[in-house]
C-alpha cells in the first residue's frame, strides 16, 4: 500500500480561520492590540524626556527637572500596567486559539473514514496531534506575544522618529534597502534548510527512539555497532544541514546587525548640519539617536522570532488540514433488513496491475460460522478489510441484507459488522471507558460479564479499583495479551450481528496462552451465539469448528465446505490439515519413521506410518 | 559538556572573544554619540563630528562581523554538544542492550534522546555569549563609574539587581506556572492516545464520548492557561518595571548632575543610554546561568546512563573469564543437553530460551563454559537468540536483513520462506519497512525476523517459537530449510509445532515423562 498523504491547509485557510477565532474573540483581540499599542506609546517616553531634559540643561526650555522625573516614574508605571494587561489578553487569545484548534483536529479525526486513515498511516496523523501540537503552541505562548510587542515597539519607536522630526526621519531610511535585500535573501534559502533540520532531527530522534525499544534484539543480535554507525549516519546528516544553515544564519545576522546602527551613521551629520542651520535642537537629535538605539533589541527579537512563527504556521497548516479530508458519505442511509453477507465477483487491487482479489463470489447466512484460511499472503485480510468497508473493491459489490457495504456510513455499517484485527490499542483512560465504547449504555454487571466471556475475570477482580482503575503505562500496565482480551470484550459489549476476527487472537497464540486462546473460544462463540462469525485464521485447528471453511489461494476461493467435506475431498486443506496434523480421524503422514511407542503431548495418539 | 570546551578550545575562545565584540560596541556606543553630540554638533566643530561619524561606523561594522563571528561559533558550539550527547547516549544504549530495560524505564531513555542531549547543546551555545556578556558588563562599570562614581554605581548595582531579581521574586509565580503548565501537556498526549486507537473508535464506536471526554479537558487546560496567563503577565509586567526604575533613577540623578555642571550632555546621554543597554548583558548572563542549571541536570542524566555497566558484567579478574572452545558449541541447562551442531527441539519456553542465550542468567553452560564466565561479547557474537517481539528497525528491507554477513541475504530469505514477500514488494529489497514491521502482516514479520538472524550464522541460534505465526505449509518448508541451511550448527528451537520436531536431530524433551532422546532419532507421530 502506498501511503496517501493527509491533506495540508493552504495559507490563505490558515489566515481564514485566524481571522474566525479572533472575529469570535473580537473583544479580548481588540482589547490585546489596543493595550500593546498604549503600552509601546509609554515606552517611548524615555528618550522624549531625555531630549527635554537635554534642552533643559542646554538652557533652550526652562523645565522643572524633578517634575520630568516624576512623570517619567508615572509613564514607567503606566507602561508595566499595560504591558501586563495586554500579555494577560495576549496569552487568553492564544489559549483560545490552541484550545479551538486542538478540538476541531480531534474533532475532525474522529470523524474520518478509517480507509482515509489505513491509506495516510497512523503515522502522520500522531506526528500532527503530537509535534505540531507542540509546536502551534511554542509559536502561540512564545512566539506571537514577542512578535506582537516588537512589531508594535518598531513600529511606534519609527513613528516617533519621524514625529519628533521628519528631517533627520530621513536618515532611517539607507537602513531599509540593507534589511529587506538581506532578508528576501535569506528566508527563501534558510525556509527548506530549517525543513530539513526538523526532518533530520527527527530522523535521529526515531532512530534513538527504535535503538532504546530495540536494545534487547540488538543485543540478542550483536548489532550494537551496526546501531551506531547508522545513528552517526543519521546524525551527520542532520550536522550537515545545520552547518548549511549555519553559513546563511551567519551573514543575515552579520546584515542585521549593521542594519540598526547604520542610520546613527548618517542622522549625526544631518543632525549637525541641521542644528547649526537651526532646523533643530540637541534635545531633538538626542530623542532620534534614542529611538534609533531603541530600536535594535526589539528589531532582532522581531527577526529571530520570525522563524518560530514559520514553523509554527507550517505546523498550523498540517493540524487544519484534517478539516480538508471529507467526511465521506453523505447519502440518507439504508436500514439493511437482514444481515446476511452477499459477495457477488469481488475484485480489489492496491496497485493498479497487481489484483489481490480475482472476483469473489460468496455468501454467508445468518448466524454461520465461516472460517477463512489460505496461506500468508493469499489476500485473507484484505478480504477482511473490504467487508469492514475500509477500501472499496474495484468491481463486484459486498452487500450485507441487500444493502451495499460501499453505501452505508461507518457509524451504520459497525452496527452491522465489526471487524477485529490483531492490533489492539488500550487507551490511557479507565477499564469502563475502554470496554464501553458501543452507543447502547452497559451497566456494570455486563461489563464484568464481557470480561468474564474472554477469559479476564480473574485478572479484573485483581485490579486495585475494578472497573475504574486506570490502564496504561505509568498507570496500571497491560500485557498484549491482555490488550487482546480487551478488545475481545469491546466486541462481545457491542454485541453486532457480524464479527470479522482477522487473526484476532494470535497475541493469545504463545504457549503459555494457548489454552486460554482454546477456552476463549469456546465461550466467545457461546456469547456471540446467533451470530454470524468469520475468522480468518492461518491455525487449522482453529477452523476445524467452523460451519465453513473456505480455502483462499492466490486470492481466489478455491475450496469452500465443512471440515469433513474438505478433507474428504482430499484438496489442499487435506493436505495443509494433514500437515499440521489437525485431521481429526483421517491419518497422519509423516516422512520419517517413527519410533515405536513414542507420544506426542497433545493428542497422545500413536500414530504410525501409513 | 565539559568535553567539547576541553577538546575544540580554540572554539570556546573564539566563541567568547566574538560574544564580547558583539557587545562592547552597543556599549560604546552611547559615550561615542554622547561625544558626538558635547563637541561635534553643539561646539559646531564639523571635523571632530566626522570624526566621531567615523567612530560609530567602525563600531558598526566591528559589531556586525562580531555578531557573524558570534552566531558562528555558538552555532558551531551548539552542533558539537548536541552531536557528541546524542552519540554517547546512543552507544550507551547499545552497549547496555537487553539489560538497560531492567536498568532505566525505557521513558526516560527516550526523552533523553528528545531533549536532554539538546539541552547540553543549549547550554554550549550561549557559553561565548555568557563570557562576553561578563566582559562587556564589567568593562562598561569600570567606565562609568570612572566618569561618576555615583551614577556608575547606582547603574552598576541596580541593573543586575533589577534585571536577576526578577527571577528570585518570581520564583513562587514561576513554579505555579509550571505546575500548571504540566495540565497542558495531559490533553495532548489524550489527542494521541484518540489518534492511536483511531480505528477502534471508528469501527466500534465511542467517537462521541471521547470527542465529549477530550473537549472536557481541553477546556480545563484551557482555564488552567489563562491562569498561567496571569502570572505570565506579571513576569512581563516586572521586566518592563523593574529596569526602568533604574533607568528612572540615572535619568533623575544625571539630570541633576548635569544641572550642577558635575556632568556634561554628552554624559548624561551617554549615562542613559548605558544604563538602558546594561540590561543587554545581565539578561544575557542571567538567562544563560538558567540555561546552564538545567543544562547540567541534563548532563548528569545522560552521564549516570553512559556509565552504568552491564549488572551481571563481573567487574574487573579478567582472568575469571574464558574463551568459548571453536567450532560447534553444546549447550546444557540443568534439565537437558543440547549436542554440538544438531538441530535440537525443547517444548516453548521463552523464560528457558533467554537463559540458554545468557540473556538471563541461569545455570546454562556453552561448550562447557558456564555463560556468566564468557566474554559478553564473544558470547554475543556466538550465541544468537530470536524471540517472538524482537524488534523491525524500520528501513530498506534488504539493509535491514543484512544483520549479518555470513549467509546471504537472498539464501536467507528463501530458507525464512520470505521470498514471497519481497516479491510482493513494489521495490523488492530496496523497498521500505517502517518501524516494528507495522506494514507487514504478523506472519510476514515473523518471516522477516528469522531470515534476519539466519545471516548472521551463528555457532549456536535459538529460536523461541519461530513459526507461531505462519500457516502449516510455511512452517514446514521453514522448518525443513533451516534445518538444512544450519546443518553442522547448533540450533535450538522452542517450539510445541509438530513440524519442528520431525527435522529435529534431538529432542531431549520430547513429551512428559518421556526419556531424554539425544542424538540422531527423530521424534514424531
Amino acid at each position: 500500500m502506498t501511503p496517501a498523504p493527509l491533506p495540508l491547509a493552504g495559507t490563505r485557510d490558515v489566515r481564514r480561520w485566524l481571522r474566525g477565532v479572533a472575529g469570535s474573540h473580537r473583544r479580548l483581540f481588540a482589547g490585546m492590540l489596543a493595550l500593546f499599542l498604549l503600552a509601546a506609546t509609554c515606552g517611548l517616553a524615555g528618550p522624549r524626556i531625555l531630549g527635554l531634559i537635554v534642552d533643559t540643561v542646554a538652557g533652550e526650555t526652562d523645565l522643572p527637572v524633578d517634575a520630568l522625573a516624576l512623570a517619567f516614574l508615572g509613564i514607567l508605571a503606566c507602561h508595566a500596567v499595560l504591558s501586563k494587561m495586554a500579555h494577560m489578553r495576549a496569552a487568553a487569545f492564544g489559549e483560545h486559539v490552541l484550545a479551538t484548534a486542538r478540538e476541531e483536529f480531534v474533532g475532525h479525526a474522529l470523524a474520518m473514514p478509517v480507509g482515509t486513515i489505513e491509506a495516510a498511516g497512523t503515522g502522520d496523523l500522531l506526528s500532527r496531534a503530537t509535534t505540531d501540537v507542540d509546536r502551534i503552541e511554542y509559536a502561540a505562548r512564545y512566539a506571537a506575544p514577542q512578535i506582537l510587542t516588537s512589531t508594535v515597539t518598531v513600529g511606534l519607536t519609527a513613528g516617533a522618529v519621524v514625529v519628533t522630526s521628519p528631517l533627520l526621519a530621513s536618515g532611517m531610511l539607507v537602513t531599509i534597502p540593507l534589511i529587506v535585500l538581506s532578508t528576501r535573501w535569506y528566508l527563501p534559502r534558510a525556509l527548506p534548510v530549517v525543513e530539513r533540520i526538523l526532518s533530520g532531527w527527527g530522523a535521529v530522534q526515531a532512530g534513538t527512539t527504535e535503538s532504546v525499544h530495540g536494545a534487547r534484539t540488538i543485543e540478542t543480535l550483536g548489532q550494537a555497532s551496526r546501531r551506531v554507525e547508522l545513528n552517526r549516519r543519521a546524525v551527520g546528516a542532520a550536522r550537515e544541514e545545520e552547518l548549511a544553515h549555519r553559513g546563511l544564519l551567519t551573514r543575515w545576522l552579520s546584515c542585521l546587525e549593521l542594519s540598526y546602527l547604520l542610520p546613527v551613521v548618517v542622522i549625526l551629520p544631518l543632525g549637525g548640519w541641521a542644528y547649526s542651520a537651526g532646523h533643530v535642537s540637541l534635545g531633538t537629535i538626542t530623542t532620534v539617536v534614542l529611538y534609533l538605539l531603541a530600536m535594535g533589541g526589539p528589531l532582532n527579537e522581531l527577526l529571530l522570532w520570525v522563524e518560530e512563527l514559520q514553523i509554527g504556521n507550517t505546523a498550523l497548516r498540517r493540524i487544519l488540514g484534517v478539516r480538508h479530508v471529507p467526511a465521506g458519505h453523505d447519502t440518507p442511509p439504508e436500514r439493511p433488513g437482514a444481515h446476511d453477507l452477499r459477495l457477488d465477483g469481488v475484485r480489489f487491487s492496491y496497485l493498479p496491475g497487481s489484483e489481490v482479489l480475482h472476483g469473489i463470489t460468496l455468501t454467508v447466512r445468518q448466524g454461520e460460522r465461516l472460517a477463512i484460511v489460505g496461506p500468508s499472503g493469499s489476500g485473507k485480510s484484505t478480504l477482511a478489510r473490504l467487508l469492514a468497508g475500509l477500501s472499496g473493491p474495484d468491481s463486484g459489490t459486498l452487500r450485507i441484507g441487500g444493502v451495499d457495504i460501499e453505501h452505508l456510513p461507518p457509524e451504520e455499517l459497525r452496527r452491522e459488522l465489526i471487524l477485529l484485527t490483531q492490533e489492539h490499542h488500550v487507551f490511557a483512560t479507565t477499564l469502563r471507558e475502554n470496554l464501553a465504547l458501543a452507543e447502547r449504555p452497559c451497566t456494570d454487571a455486563q461489563l464484568a460479564d464481557a470480561l468474564g466471556v474472554v477469559g479476564a475475570r480473574e485478572w479484573f477482580e485483581s485490579l486495585p479499583h475494578g472497573l475504574d482503575t486506570r490502564l496504561g503505562p505509568g498507570e496500571h500496565p497491560v500485557t498484549p495479551g491482555r490488550a487482546q482480551q480487551i478488545a475481545l470484550a469491546r466486541v462481545v459489549l457491542a454485541d453486532p450481528p457480524v464479527v470479522v476476527l482477522d487473526e484476532a487472537m494470535s497475541a493469545l497464540d504463545d504457549g503459555a496462552m494457548r489454552d486460554l486462546q482454546r477456552s476463549t473460544s469456546a465461550a466467545l462463540s457461546a456469547a456471540l451465539s446467533g451470530r454470524t462469525i468469520i475468522s480468518i485464521t492461518h491455525r487449522l485447528d482453529a477452523a476445524r469448528e467452523a460451519d465453513r471453511i473456505v480455502v483462499l489461494e492466490g486470492g481466489g476461493i478455491t475450496e469452500l465446505g465443512s471440515h469433513d467435506e474438505l478433507i474428504a475431498a482430499g484438496g489442499s486443506y487435506a493436505r495443509l490439515a494433514r500437515a499440521a496434523g489437525t485431521t481429526g480421524g483421517a491419518a497422519l503422514t509423516t516422512t520419517r519413521a517413527v519410533p515405536a511407542g513414542r507420544t506426542t503431548p497433545e493428542s497422545g495418539r500413536q500414530r504410525g506410518r501409513d | 559538556m565539559r568535553t567539547p570546551l576541553r577538546t575544540r578550545p580554540w572554539l570556546a575562545t573564539a566563541s567568547a572573544i566574538a560574544g564580547a565584540f558583539t557587545l562592547l560596541p552597543g556599549a560604546a556606543l552611547p559615550f561615542v554619540v554622547g561625544a558626538a553630540i558635547d563637541d561635534g554638533i553643539a561646539a559646531g566643530e564639523a571635523a571632530t563630528l566626522g570624526f566621531w561619524v567615523a567612530a560609530v561606523l567602525a563600531l558598526a561594522l566591528l559589531q556586525a562581523c562580531a555578531a557573524g563571528l558570534s552566531a558562528w561559533t555558538s552555532h558551531t558550539m551548539w552542533v558539537h554538544g548536541s552531536t557528541s550527547a546524542q552519540h554517547a547516549l546512543v552507544t550507551a544504549v547499545t552497549e547496555l542492550g537487553a539489560d538497560l530495560p531492567r536498568q532505566v524505564p525505557t521513558g526516560d531513555v527516550v526523552a533523553m534522546g528528545s531533549e536532554d542531549v539538546y539541552q547540553t547543546g543549549n547550554a554550549l551555545e550561549l557559553f561565548g555569549r555568557a563570557a562576553g556578556a561578563l566582559v562587556t558588563f564589567c568593562v562598561l562599570g569600570a567606565t562609568l563609574i570612572t566618569i561618576s562614581p555615583l551614577l556608575g554605581t547606582v547603574a552598576m548595582v541596580g541593573v543586575p539587581l533589577a534585571v536577576a531579581g526578577i527571577g528570585p521574586l518570581m520564583r513562587p509565580l514561576v513554579r505555579r506556572k509550571e505546575a500548571q503548565r504540566e495540565r497542558a501537556s495531559d490533553v495532548n498526549a489524550m489527542g494521541a492516545d484518540i489518534v492511536s486507537g483511531l480505528r477502534i473508535l471508528r469501527g466500534i464506536g465511542g467517537e462521541g464520548r471521547f470527542r465529549e471526554r477530550f473537549v472536557r479537558t481541553s477546556r480545563e487546560v484551557l482555564r488552567a492557561g489563562l491562569r498561567v496567563g496571569t502570572v505570565q503577565s506579571w513576569l512581563a509586567s516586572a521586566e518592563v518595571a523593574l529596569p526602568g526604575l533604574v533607568t528612572v533613577a540615572v535619568t533623575w540623578l544625571g539630570a541633576r548632575l548635569a544641572l550642577d555642571g558635575t556632568i556634561s550632555t554628552g554624559e548624561l546621554i551617554a549615562f542613559y543610554g548605558a544604563s538602558a543597554f546594561l540590561v543587554v548583558p545581565v539578561k544575557v548572563a542571567t538567562e544563560a546561568a538558567e540555561e546552564f542549571a538545567s543544562a547540567i541536570v541534563a548532563v548528569r542524566k545522560v552521564d549516570s546512563l553512559v556509565r552504568r555497566r552491564r549488572s551481571h558484567d563481573r567487574p574487573g579478574d579478567p582472568a575469571d573469564q574464558l574463551p568459548l572452545p571453536p567450532g560447534p558449541l553444546s549447550v546444557t541447562d540443568e534439565r537437558a543437553h543440547l549436542p554440538a551442531g544438531l538441530l535440537s527441539v525443547l517444548p516453548p519456553d521463552r523464560a528457558r530460551a533467554e537463559r540458554l542465550a545468557g540473556v538471563e542468567p541461569g545455570a546454562v553452560r556453552v561448550g562447557g563454559v558456564g555463560t556468566a564466565r564468557v566474554r559478553h561479547g564473544e558470547l554475543r557474537r556466538r550465541v544468537v537468540l530470536v524471540l517472538g517481539d524482537d524488534l523491525w528497525f524500520s528501513g530498506q528491507v534488504g539493509t535491514e536483513l543484512a544483520a549479518g554477513d555470513r549467509v546471504d541475504v537472498p539464501r536467507a530469505v528463501q530458507a525464512a520462506d520470505a521470498t514471497d514477500i519481497i516479491d510482493a514488494f513494489p521495490d523488492g529489497y530496496a523497498e521500505t519497512v517502517s518501524e516494528r514491521g507495522r506494514s507487514v502482516s504478523g506472519g510476514q514479520r515473523q518471516r522477516l525476523l528469522l531470515a534476519r538472524a539466519l545471516t548472521l550464522d551463528p555457532d549456536v541460534l535459538i529460536l523461541d517459537d519461530p513459526t507461531s505465526a505462519v500457516d502449516a505449509h510455511s512452517e514446514a518448508r521453514i522448518a525443513h530449510r533451516v534445518a538444512r541451511l544450519r546443518a553442522g550448527r547448533t540450533t535450538v528451537v522452542l517450539t510445541g509445532s509438530e513440524l519442528w520436531r520431525r527435522e529435529a536431530e534431538s529432542a531431549p524433551e520430547a513429551a512428559p515423562g518421556e526419556h531424554g532422546n539425544d542424538t540422531g532419532q527423530e521424534v514424531t507421530r
